[in-house]
């Protein structure tokens, strides 16, 4: 699985869109963190797209979430039993498949579908699949929706200064600690600023 | 050799169902796979699927923090 800066940049211009919609508007820092019963009315208004969310109870530790997507509406399953900023993200990162994806990347044989990711991750690059890329870009446009890449100088410095922690970043933006850990790393913050710079109208 | 992949296979089975009923598409958030076999993976959402049946779901409710 190979991802093209062009196929990340593609997914930003969405979230660029979702960022500025007025249910949104994360580049403010009173609407930190961000409201994810906002951002199903948001995606379901872009997207024309009926959208339910419901909490599974079952029991598991790999399975935080799945989507199904319908003709004329999506329904999101969330497992019950994990941290409420799992289940933002998990929930944010199915809502963005809604946003992001195309044709392409469907499909409904999801055996398959488990099964091209479990090789992927044993053997990078094994698998050709428009739809297990799609999984890396829709966690990614989740995570730049719930944590906007505006802050993350500033929060940096704080972390630098000793005046926050990863645990106190991930309480603002109500995400899991590994959130803050990734946005912050150095070389994902140079590959993502390098593809928000393709998107034309990000600022 | 070919090997038993029951759970797969039943989940496979489910999803051509609802593939006949409608669905196009279907994604997972999966985390912690690095030691995971894909048979573990589709006995979730098979877990899942069951769970579902069983009326045991419900609306999930976000809590407003600002």
């Amino acid at each position: 699985m190979r991802i093209l800066y062009t196929e990340i940049a593609a997914a930003l211009e969405k979230v660029a869109t979702v960022k500025k919609h007025e249910l949104i508007l994360c580049r403010e820092p009173e609407q930190i963190p961000v409201d994810i019963n906002n951002l199903i009315a948001a995606v379901g208004e872009l997207t024309s797209t009926y959208i339910e969310v419901n909490e599974v109870d079952f029991e598991g530790e790999h399975v935080h979430g799945m989507l199904e997507r319908y003709e004329d509406r999506s329904q999101i399953w969330i497992k019950r039993d994990q941290l409420d900023d799992y289940k933002n993200l998990a929930t944010a990162k199915e809502l963005c498949h809604l946003l992001v994806d195309s044709a392409e990347h469907f499909s409904p044989r999801g055996a398959s579908t488990i099964k091209d990711m479990v090789k992927e991750l044993v053997m990078p690059d094994s698998v050709d699949g428009a739809n297990v890329a799609s999984e890396y870009i829709a966690e990614v446009a989740a995570i730049e929706i719930l944590y906007p890449i505006e802050f993350r100088e500033g929060d940096l410095a704080e972390l630098v200064d000793g005046s926050e922690t990863r645990k106190t970043l991930a309480l603002r933006y109500d995400v899991p600690e590994y959130v803050v850990s990734r946005v912050l790393n150095p070389t994902y913050h140079k590959q993502i600023s390098k593809a928000w710079k393709m998107v034309s109208g990000s600022n | 050799m070919t090997t038993m992949t029951p759970q797969c296979d039943r989940l496979a089975d489910r999803f051509r169902e609802k593939a006949a009923g409608g669905l196009i598409d279907v994604k997972f958030y999966l985390r912690n796979t690095q030691e995971a076999a894909d048979e573990q993976i589709c006995h979730e959402v098979n877990r899942l699927y069951d769970a579902v049946g069983r009326g045991e779901f419900k609306k999930l409710g976000f809590k407003k923090q600002r």
